[in-house]
């Protein structure tokens, strides 16, 4: 049974539509990345699952249930903006978090240190929050979010504010909590790290989702409509093919973009015409070239 | 551990260790001890007057000897007998004055002599020991009866009453002194539960502030209910108040005997003072009231001071917040003063009984004796049924609007969070 079912999900704040029409289901040991440029409604979404506000529209199910106070021993949440108290130490930080999550004190104190290693948190339990770096605070907060093993983690915009060695810890972590079961939705306002930790991806643009599946399926949807060419042909020549919607050189080759796969057949034989070329590669576009020209694409 | 004693601990230890409540529980206690020890120093310096009374004349010596060796207010020096080691001891400052008592024709006359850099002597209490002292004399010189001598030496018998009238308008008896000590005692009150309602109001505000300011509110609140954490932040400020109450009552219990044996001993002068006086507020039923008050305003200060709080989006704003609530506080405390000061009409009559003010209130107009203890207790209980009231209010705005962020004003904070609750309402109308 999936962890969360979202159907059919509506947001109005006034005229404006935050969230449309938005679906989706996610699986035990299953990351869906829910990407969006700023505005899109990524955290108006999160607000919903979580039930801070109500949805003008469609439901939530949580293991095919409405949410009950039984689940939030079972959720794990790293809001947007971040927030500790300054005063506390490290360990009663994290503890008041663990607690409320239902862990028992002397549980959590043992396993602190644990965390803390695993993270890289260059910290002491005892140090307050105040006297940490930026990104050893954001990190203390992740591991108030996941020590407690929950079922199903909500990340808003987690990648965000670290540099990539913190990145790459905290992918692993991801991997890690995907690994023993537990449901990961997480948002970005970009492709970056869809690829290397998503299962799913669902993408927002003011509120609609434009994008929905699985990396790979995302991708084939647009067909292999990039063509990577390194040829001595001019440029106008290849331009003047029908389907070719845009040229781009790069630094050895030519970017094609293509409005059909098709169209490749009829750049192949053009440019191997005189025989020999070092270079032909067609390929689906990648996704931060999706995102570009769905974030950009007309409302309409 | 239930989610509701998570909150109730952190808020509660949080705030048991924070400077602000350690100073408020303090503070009337170091206001005590300032004022007692500025009592004792003026005490101390007003020790008795040294006199020394002699006579040049054998025969009235054994009179002068007659005469107490110490009273309240002065203290004779025994040994001097002769105007000539009087005067002796005045220059070397033993002695603040003395007496020499002379008989000229059977006629009394005393004559005073007394240092200026010295403390006054006792002029009226020494008169008055002299008169009596010559009418003996008269009377032995004239050989009158011991019954018509008693009869002579009785003193006219004197009794001041001043009234103020109790529950059941009986009348007590109260000397000039009482109005003072009332005035006082109300003003304390008013001052006290001021400054307590306006801590613990700033202490809420800023705790739910700062929780939403950090964005902690968000974290919580994905892992308790709105009302678990509401109830559990409220109750722990009741725990605070009660905590701050138990200090003062244990250290009631301990210090009254300190200060009965070790005081009153060592400082007489402080113990007849007091006597002088009858604490209007201590009178059992008055303090239990007056403590219930206590926690009732502040109570219903703190639950407005919690919506006050969720309205903003910083830790900053908080002060700003309850600036309404400050308004109403500073307007109970002025109308608490003028009860004190036997101000009785009907504005503060009517206020009384009118909750967030008849907080400061109703137990000045109850210290200051122009309500009665009976009147106190119904406009308690009015103000623990709006307690009430206010609670589940502030509760709806609360829920309503500790999410909400809004760079606004609080004007525009205000107008959207009654947008919501409304909106929310219409929704869930079927
Ligand atoms: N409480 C609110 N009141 C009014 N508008 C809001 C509120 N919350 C969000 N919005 C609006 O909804 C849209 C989506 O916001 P949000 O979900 O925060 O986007 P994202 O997280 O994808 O950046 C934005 O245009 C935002 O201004
Ligand atoms: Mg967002």
């Amino acid at each position: 049974m999936p962890v969360l079912m979202v159907h059919d999900l509506v947001k109005k704040f006034g005229t404006m539509t935050a969230v449309d029409h938005v679906d989706f289901t996610l699986d035990p040991g299953e990351i869906l990345g829910l990407i969006g440029q700023n505005g899109a409604g990524k955290t108006t979404t999160f607000r919903m699952i979580l039930n801070f506000i109500e949805p003008d529209q469609g439901q939530i199910r949580w293991q095919g249930q409405p949410f009950t106070q039984a689940q939030y021993n079972q959720l794990g949440y790293l809001p947007e903006e971040r927030g500790l108290f300054p005063k506390m130490t490290v360990m009663d930080q994290i503890t008041y978090f663990a607690e409320l999550r239902g862990m028992k004190r002397a549980t959590i104190r043992a396993e602190v240190p644990r965390w803390l290693d695993r993270f890289a948190v260059k910290a002491k339990p005892t140090d307050k929050i105040r006297d940490l770096s930026k990104g050893n605070a954001q990190k203390v907060q992740l591991i108030a979010t996941l020590i407690h093993h929950p079922k199903l983690i909500i990340l808003d915009e987690p990648f965000s504010g670290l540099d990539p060695v913190n990145v790459s810890l905290l992918r692993e972590g991801m991997l890690d909590m995907k690994r023993e079961g537990a449901a990961i939705i997480y948002s970005d306002h970009n492709m970056t790290n869809v690829e290397q930790v998503s299962d799913q991806l669902v993408m927002l643009r003011q509120g609609e989702m434009v994008l929905n599946g699985t990396v790979d399926q995302v991708r084939q949807q647009f067909g292999r409509i990039k063509v990577y060419v390194e040829t001595t042909l001019p440029q106008e020549q290849l331009a003047a093919i029908p389907g070719v919607v845009r040229i781009t050189p790069r630094r050895h080759d030519l970017e094609l973009t293509l409005a059909d796969e098709a169209v490749g057949h009829e750049v192949f034989k053009l440019v191997t015409a005189q025989g020999y070329l070092p270079e032909f590669s067609q390929q689906p576009p990648t996704l931060e070239e999706i995102f570009k020209l769905k974030a950009g694409a007309d409302h309409e | 551990m239930s989610k509701f004693r998570i909150v109730f601990r952190q808020v509660y230890l949080k705030n048991l260790k924070s400077g602000t409540y350690i100073w408020m529980v303090l503070a009337p206690l170091v206001f005590l001890l300032i004022g007692g020890v500025i009592t004792i120093g003026i005490v101390k310096t007003q020790q008795p007057v040294n006199v020394a009374l002699v006579t040049p004349q054998a025969e009235l010596a054994p009179l002068v000897a007659s005469l107490p060796k110490k009273n309240d207010s002065y203290q004779r020096a025994t040994k001097i007998t002769t105007e000539a080691q009087a005067k002796r001891a005045l220059s070397r400052s033993k002695i603040d004055g003395y007496a020499v008592l002379t008989s000229q024709n059977n006629q009394m006359k005393v004559s005073y002599v007394s240092r200026a850099s010295g403390q006054g002597l006792p002029f009226s209490t020494l008169d008055a020991q002299f008169n009596q002292l010559s009418l003996q004399y008269q009377a032995e010189r004239l050989q009158l009866s011991g019954a018509a001598l008693q009869t002579l030496l009785a003193p006219i018998k004197t009794t001041q009453t001043t009234v103020a009238f109790n529950d059941r308008g009986k009348a007590e008896k109260r000397d000039n002194n009482q109005q003072v000590v009332n005035t006082i005692v109300a003003t304390a009150v008013s001052v006290l539960m001021m400054m307590f309602i306006m801590m613990y109001a700033g202490m809420i505000a800023s705790e739910v502030a700062a929780e939403k300011g950090t964005r902690i509110m968000e974290i919580v609140l994905s892992s308790i209910n709105v009302n678990t954490q509401f109830i559990g932040k409220i109750v722990a400020i009741l725990a605070l108040i009660m905590t701050q109450l138990g200090v003062y009552v244990v250290l009631g219990l301990v210090g009254k005997p300190l200060v009965t044996h070790f005081l009153f001993q060592e400082f007489p002068a402080v113990k007849s003072m007091l006597s002088n006086f009858q604490l209007p507020g201590l009178a059992a039923g008055q303090l239990v009231l007056t403590g219930l008050f206590l926690i009732v305003g502040i109570m219903t200060y703190t639950v407005l001071a919690a919506m006050l709080g969720s309205l903003v989006s910083s830790v900053e704003q908080a002060q700003q917040a309850i600036t309404p609530l400050s308004m109403v506080a500073v307007l109970a405390y002025i109308l608490g003063i003028m009860a004190g000061n036997g101000i009785n009409n009907t504005l503060i009559k009517v206020t009384a009984f009118v909750p967030l003010l008849s907080p400061i209130l109703a137990p000045a107009r109850v210290s200051a004796e122009a309500m009665s203890v009976s009147a106190g207790w119904l406009s308690l209980l009015i103000s623990v049924v709006v307690l009430m009231l206010l609670y589940y209010v502030s509760l709806i705005f609360y829920r309503a609007n500790v999410l909400v962020y809004s760079d606004s004003n609080l004007w525009q904070s205000w107008r959207a969070s009654w947008r919501i609750l409304t909106n929310r309402q219409r929704q869930s109308r079927p």
